[in-house]
């Protein structure tokens, strides 16, 4: 039989559209190995998580120290509004009186208004021209009895005289001005918060020192591999008596070669040739933003804390086989091969204030989310890697 | 198996079931073309996968409501497979007398055997791996996907004469191949 062209073509393209080739499942575990990983939604949960946790517990410290707390000093029957964290500072007591006096330099708001007469004037603000009263040191009958409860607090009265001056006395008459005892007018105010004085007195920048051992985040052996760590960082720390919070910035590193990588494939031309390459990092560096809430007791504080990390750079040892032959040998740095850059390390320490700028102490950190892709690594990734680690601090004045 | 757009946006937004779904598919689809560029089916599956994974990649890219998926992972998978040629190329021309003449032996031997077994188009798709690989891949671009030879030229970096002939020679070798089959076949059942 002689085929012509067109009865060659015409029979090719019709087997080639009836050939069928068998599918396996097995055909997608390979396929899927060389997808890239999923997008970890999960990191960025976490990540978000843990800095609104931190945040919120800075903000919680913050507020609890710095917060107003309610005094009555015995035998006045005054009360007197001002910082708990101020008070521990600023304020003094007359022995006798049970009086406080508080230095005015430290007083953000002087008294706003006085007693003359019926009258009571404004002197921050000329909008209230006059209101009147029933005499002094009572409160206007019907509105305000005499062991009224204040609403707020003193250094809101300057809210007051933004009443528009169309407003009616009895509109004026209305405001809680009058809950004060104004014929015991000697009663002092205490900001709320004054920043200026504390700043000075409980606000620190740090350098600190570490070192230590660090679980690695794969187990090449049966048991745990603990390698090398040490790292250097500073930072701003904020601890008046009670709680306290710090962060900063540091560079840590970890040093060891139980990260190893082989790889191996075979490629077919005409022949084959056996490709094998082998990653072994020593080095990793990572850098770390450690914030914290701090209680302090005497010479003792404790922290607990959360610290984001991000790989740097990475040293590695490099060498590629072709037919068991050595190619390429050599240490490369930054390859990132089979390793994941954001981390995530919730912190406990403990440091002793051995003199007054001096601190040392011991932390325990674990890594939340996984430093490694497992799958190419040899041995068992370990879940939550943990590290130990002794540091120094040091505070200075600025 | 139909593809619809559902699972190609799944894809794109990195669904891995999805992605089996549409691998199942590519692999049905496509397996045959990238067998004929092939002489062996792990060759043939190692280029399906990469260009599987160009697709997956550049998915995202496409509106798959406007473009035709199939030309479209068609046109992937022959570039893949034209791209591995120009890598090997000069590697293949290096060894390419040897080949010819040591394979040709042995393929003749296997295509006897399959010949004897199965006149199916398996067998026919087969011949090809019996002619110079460069003549069977412009065949197979001509032929049965359809390029010209500009094209061809174009994607093989040769002339289009050069394209010409090495269809010339496939045609003439395929047929002969044919004729050897269809001869072989009545001794066989003679016997």
């Amino acid at each position: 039989m002689n085929w012509t062209d067109d009865e060659i073509d015409k029979l090719f393209q019709e087997s080639a559209s009836k050939v069928d080739v068998p599918y396996k499942d097995t055909y997608w575990n390979e396929m899927e190995a060389m997808l890239p990983r999923k997008k970890r939604k999960g990191i960025i949960w976490l990540w978000g998580g843990g800095l609104s946790f931190l945040t919120f517990a800075v903000a919680a410290a913050t507020v609890i120290a710095l917060s107003p707390v309610e005094q009555k000093p015995a035998g006045t029957g005054k009360t007197t509004l001002h910082s708990g964290t101020y008070e521990s500072t600023q304020r003094q007591t007359e022995p006798e009186t049970g009086i406080e006096k508080t230095p005015e330099s430290h007083l953000s708001v002087e008294k706003q208004s006085e007693v003359t007469g019926n009258r009571v004037e404004s002197t921050s603000n000329n909008t209230v021209k006059q209101a009147s009263n029933t005499g002094a040191g009572t409160a206007p009958s019907g509105i305000i009895t005499e062991n009224s409860t204040p609403l707020f607090h003193p250094v809101h009265e300057p809210e007051a005289t933004a009443v528009n001056e169309e407003s009616t006395d009895q509109t004026i008459l209305a405001l809680p001005l009058n809950t004060l005892d104004f014929a015991q007018s000697d009663y002092q105010l205490i900001p709320m918060a004054s920043f200026s004085g504390l700043k000075k007195k409980h606000g620190r920048i740090y350098v600190e020192a570490s070192a230590g051992i660090v679980q690695s985040p794969v187990t090449p052996g049966s048991a745990a591999e603990w390698l090398p760590t040490a790292g250097i960082g500073a930072g701003y720390q904020y601890r008046p008596q009670g709680i306290g919070f710090s962060g900063g910035i540091a560079l840590g590193g970890s040093f060891g070669n139980s990260l190893e990588i082989t790889r191996r494939s075979k490629v077919y031309n005409f022949g084959a040739t056996n490709y094998e390459q082998n990653l072994r990092y020593n080095q990793l560096y990572h850098v770390e933003m450690p914030v914290s809430v701090d209680f302090r007791k005497n010479n003792h504080v404790f922290s607990i804390g959360l610290t984001p990390t991000y790989l740097a750079t990475t040293r590695m040892r490099f060498s590629q086989k072709e037919n068991e032959a050595v190619v390429v040998e050599g240490s490369y740095w930054g390859q990132r091969v089979g390793l994941h850059s954001f981390g995530l390390k919730p912190a406990v320490s403990y440091q002793l204030s051995v003199s007054q700028s001096w601190y040392l102490g011991i932390r325990v950190e674990s890594q939340l989310i996984p430093q490694t892709d497992a799958e190419q690594f040899i041995g068992e990734p370990a879940r939550f890697p943990l590290s130990g680690q002794i540091t120094l601090r040091k505070t200075l004045k600025y | 198996m139909h593809i619809d757009t559902t699972i190609l946006k799944a894809c794109a937004s990195d669904d891995r079931r999805a992605q089996k779904q549409l691998y199942e598919y590519c692999f049905k689809a496509f397996m045959p073309l990238c067998l004929r560029y092939h002489t062996n089916e792990e060759d043939a599956r190692a280029s399906l996968n990469i260009a599987f994974l160009k697709i997956v990649n550049a998915i995202s890219t496409i509106n798959c409501e406007e473009v035709n998926f199939n030309a479209w992972a068609k046109r992937i998978m022959t570039n893949t497979l034209i791209d591995e040629y120009r890598k090997t190329k000069n590697h293949l021309s290096h060894f390419q007398g040897k080949e010819t003449e040591r394979e040709l032996d042995f393929l003749a031997e296997s295509t006897r055997n399959n010949a004897e077994n199965d006149f199916g188009y398996a067998a026919i798709m087969k011949l090809l791996t019996e002619i110079p690989s460069v003549s069977a891949k412009v065949f197979n671009l001509y032929v049965i996907d359809g390029y010209n030879h500009k094209e061809i030229a174009e994607m093989m970096e040769m002339s289009e004469g050069t394209s010409k002939w090495h269809l010339s020679t496939a045609r003439k070798l395929l047929r002969e191949k044919l004729e050897k089959m269809n001869s072989d076949i009545p001794q066989k059942m003679v016997i």
